[in-house]
């Protein structure tokens, strides 16, 4: 395929062609299994996102299996493709996608969903699985999305539930062995069936209420599972982790080195799905983030150490680690980024020691403006907490500021929300009391207010997303309350997280939505240039499917919800009692103080919370 | 801290790098080879290095230079090193120690091209493009559009089957793009359309007309 003459004409090539250092190339008459990493997104979008670096290089160990990547072309890329026949390929050998034994999408935002039928469109592959033949590749999902795998069941061919690192390999092994055997497609599904982890949508049959709740949802196959476990992680220390990650010849979004301290967050905020659906708290050692660091420093030259987590202050080493990444990178003129810190537990001293390289803005995460709505989401932190930190923050050199909210949560009033505009008045205030010789010039107080979708899995699954207009209503609200210069106010657009909505909850019956808006040119929703809301509605209207019914309807504990088919570990008794804490507004102490019993500890074989 | 200057070759997949993004690349390689840069002080440290004349993405090279300031003597281990740690498609040649009278990347005045086009074109139809008064293109600025002679800057055009070469101004005083000469020739010679054609940079030429190291 002559490539190179549609690449002369497209923006950033370099998104194409791979090439890159530490990429992978293998002999292919050495291959048995080839693999399609797809990131339904651009290449600088998903060569960010740490599962797949995690992934690429844990099954690239596998000598006969051969992984190879595979991003959304961008719009200007497609209609070139599409001009010329060229079908999606992949990045080191430009092979077409259809000619891979496994096709594996991530699931990061629900808003790709129309991207995956694309990317499957634009392969030749028949995105519905039931037009699919014997000849087609194995097509399956996962990621943090699947925990919802409903709006894909009748794209997929499977999906992998949870963390994949040893379920993926298990899999390999079962299709090494299915591949000798020469038998049908379907026998491989029956294989896999029984791994922890893997959901085959096809052996599960759903019917419906006359209300399109459903009625039930159970398996039609001997081997299915009634519920989906979870797979996790038991050792983080013993857990592959790559220490030679691909350097990208372009820049990317989160262009460093990441090492992540944890899975799971002792926190248990309400709204957050990952926080749940990571549980539980599993660390890895200093010792073992030092090695890895060390040897990622290395292999790869960045200039940057991000330190990931859900909240990387409680990583219970903290200290330990910072002092000894600091070793390891003052010299070679290497920044230290802690993103995720908390607002309570924020010290000077960590701050202090991190800016010995760079001093870069400042990120907390607030979530609400009023103490009440804080409880009802059990942030567990308060004004207080934020003055102090702000105000060290000013005193040690910062002047920039970023505080992220939410509107649309549960239970909210007009004050609750006008109190996110009074509490960043509070922060330049602050600034304006931090003495003048300490504090540096040009204040900036970032306001990000982005709207609350209810996500499964969450004590908020039942709950009503707010519609646009009420949505719009509380943008304006802070908006008229927010006086000072030095504050600047961004907020997400609402028809988006609608639609997100949706889909976050959405179940079987949205796949003929998805397959129609590709059709009529949806893509890239999470792009602003690209989202086109008005073609969206239009779909829901001539598919006969009312988006109201899945986010603005307040679900009651009775209903049998879509993604219930997966047990993710945290118990719905646990999830109920914390809804009803939530609308009560007390709040439910973190793990590491008292058990909260939530389940994971009673799941599959005993929990590991540390 | 020494100065140094490094001649590379860029082909391949690696002809799709930016130039922005090429300086990030050295840096992480210098890096990964254990070759210490010298770095700039101040808010946001960033080191010390300079590309003398940037070739536009798509476009492979075989003498590509660059200057970079580095802490310690650099041996031939050294550059073996970095070369290993370089992603497809880069290659150092050749690196020297930057030495007083030694020309500066400022002083880059030529650059030579080949152009492999996917037809032939007879010498006598170059002959007659440069035996021309003037080649007048739309040349498109950030700001504006205008006509410009660049048969000035042509300082050579020659043809051997489907292979041209060019030698054009280039650098900080004129710089004249190949496919701009190829959108000329679409103009002004009968018949002829570039089609589907690869660019190569073979030489650049300082003041004195010699190459950089």
């Amino acid at each position: 395929m002559n490539l190179d003459k549609i690449l002369k004409e497209v923006q950033k090539p370099a998104r194409y062609v791979g090439a890159e250092y530490n990429s992978v190339h293998k002999e292919l008459a050495e291959v048995y299994i080839r693999f399609a990493f797809c990131f339904p997104d651009v290449y600088e979008i998903g060569m960010s996102h740490l599962g797949i670096k995690i992934l690429y290089h844990l099954l690239n160990e596998q000598k006969d299996i051969y992984c190879e990547r595979v991003f959304a072309p961008w719009v200007d890329m497609e209609e070139k493709m599409r001009a010329e026949n060229i079908p999606l390929f992949s990045i080191e050998t430009r092979t077409p996608v259809a000619d891979f034994d496994i096709i594996g999408f991530t699931l990061q935002y629900e808003m790709s969903y129309t991207n995956i039928i694309n990317m499957l469109d634009l392969s030749g592959i028949a995105p519905l699985r039931e037009d699919r033949t014997e000849d087609d590749p194995f097509v399956y999902a996962g990621g943090p999305c699947a925990y919802n795998p409903e709006p894909l069941a009748d794209i997929m061919d499977f999906f992998m539930i949870g963390e994949s690192e040893e379920q993926i390999i298990e899999v390999m092994d079962a299709y090494r062995k299915w591949k000798q055997s020469g038998r049908p497609k379907r026998a491989f599904l029956e294989d896999i069936v029984s791994i922890r982890g893997i959901y085959v949508p096809e052996f599960y049959d759903v019917s419906y209420n006359e209300d399109g709740t459903i009625k039930e949802m159970k398996p039609n196959h001997p081997k299915a599972p009634a519920r989906v476990q979870k797979q996790y992680v038991r050792d983080m220390d013993a857990v592959y982790y790559p220490d030679n990650i691909i350097v990208p010849n372009m820049e990317i979004v989160h262009d460093r080195i990441t090492l992540e301290l944890f899975r799971g967050c002792i926190r248990g905020c309400r709204f957050c799905q990952a926080g749940m659906i990571y549980r539980p708290v599993r660390e890895k050692s200093p010792k073992r983030l030092l090695a890895l660091a060390e040897k990622l420093i290395d292999n790869t030259g960045y200039e940057e150490i991000s330190m990931s987590s859900l909240s990387t202050s409680d990583y219970t080493g903290l200290e330990e680690l910072t002092e000894g990444l600091l070793e390891l990178t003052v010299d070679k003129k290497i920044n230290l980024s802690l993103p995720s810190l908390r607002i309570d537990s924020f010290s000077m001293d960590l701050m202090q020691k991190v800016q010995k390289v760079r001093k870069s803005g400042l990120t907390f995460a607030p979530e609400a403006g009023s103490q009440r709505m804080r409880d009802v989401i059990n942030k567990g932190v308060t004004e207080e907490d934020l003055m102090r930190s702000v105000s060290l923050a000013f005193a040690g050199g910062y002047s920039g500021v970023k505080l992220y909210f939410m509107i649309g949560l549960p239970t909210e009033t007009k004050e609750d929300v006008q109190a996110i505009a009074h509490l960043a008045e509070k922060v330049v205030r602050a600034y304006k009391e931090t003495p003048k010789h300490l504090r540096n010039k040009g204040l900036r107080v970032t306001v990000s207010a982005s709207s609350f979708v209810p996500k499964p899995f969450t004590p908020f699954q039942w709950a009503a997303q707010d519609d646009i207009e009420t949505l719009r209503d509380k943008q304006h609200w802070i908006k008229d309350e927010i006086h000072d210069k030095a504050i600047v106010y961004n907020w997400h657009e609402a028809q988006l997280s609608v639609l997100e909505g949706v889909f976050a909850r959405g179940d079987r019956r949205l796949a003929k939505v998805l397959l129609r808006a590709q059709k009529l040119g949806v893509r890239f929703d999470a792009w602003h240039e690209c989202f086109q809301y008005d073609l969206w509605m239009e779909t829901f209207r001539s598919e006969g499917i009312d988006p109201d019914f899945y986010n603005r309807r307040e679900r009651s504990y009775e209903e049998i919800l879509p993604w219930e088919i997966i047990d993710p570990g945290v118990s719905r008794a646990f999830l109920e009692r914390e809804n009803e804490k939530a609308k009560r507004g007390e709040l439910t102490t973190n793990c590491r103080d008292k058990c909260s019993g939530c389940g994971v500890k009673q799941f599959g074989g005993g929990g590991v919370c540390d | 801290m020494i100065k140094y200057r490094f001649c590379y070759a860029k082909y391949g997949e690696a002809k799709y790098i930016s130039h922005l993004d090429l300086i990030r690349m050295f840096s992480r390689s210098f890096k990964r080879a254990g070759i210490p840069l010298t770095y700039s002080e101040g808010f946001n440290p960033h080191p010390k290095m300079a590309i003398g004349l940037p070739l536009s993405v798509g476009l492979t090279s075989e003498c590509e230079y660059m200057d970079a300031e580095v802490e310690r003597p650099l041996k031939r281990e050294d550059i073996d090193e970095l070369n290993k740690k370089l992603p497809i498609g880069l290659t150092i040649n050749g690196a020297a120690e930057r030495i007083p009278g030694m020309k500066k990347l400022a002083d880059i005045r030529w650059a030579e091209y080949k152009v492999t086009l996917d037809q032939e074109v007879a010498p006598e139809q170059i002959e007659g493009f440069m035996a021309r008064t003037d080649v007048i293109v739309e040349k498109k600025t950030k700001r504006k559009t205008e006509n410009t002679d660049i048969l000035p800057d042509i300082t050579s055009l020659t043809v051997n089957g489907e292979c041209l070469t060019m030698v054009l101004s280039a650098g900080p005083s004129a710089n004249l793009k190949p496919e701009l000469v190829l959108c000329a020739m679409e103009q002004y010679i009968d018949g002829f359309v570039a089609g589907d054609y690869e660019i190569h940079r073979s030489k650049i030429l300082t003041d004195n007309g010699k190459a950089l190291l």
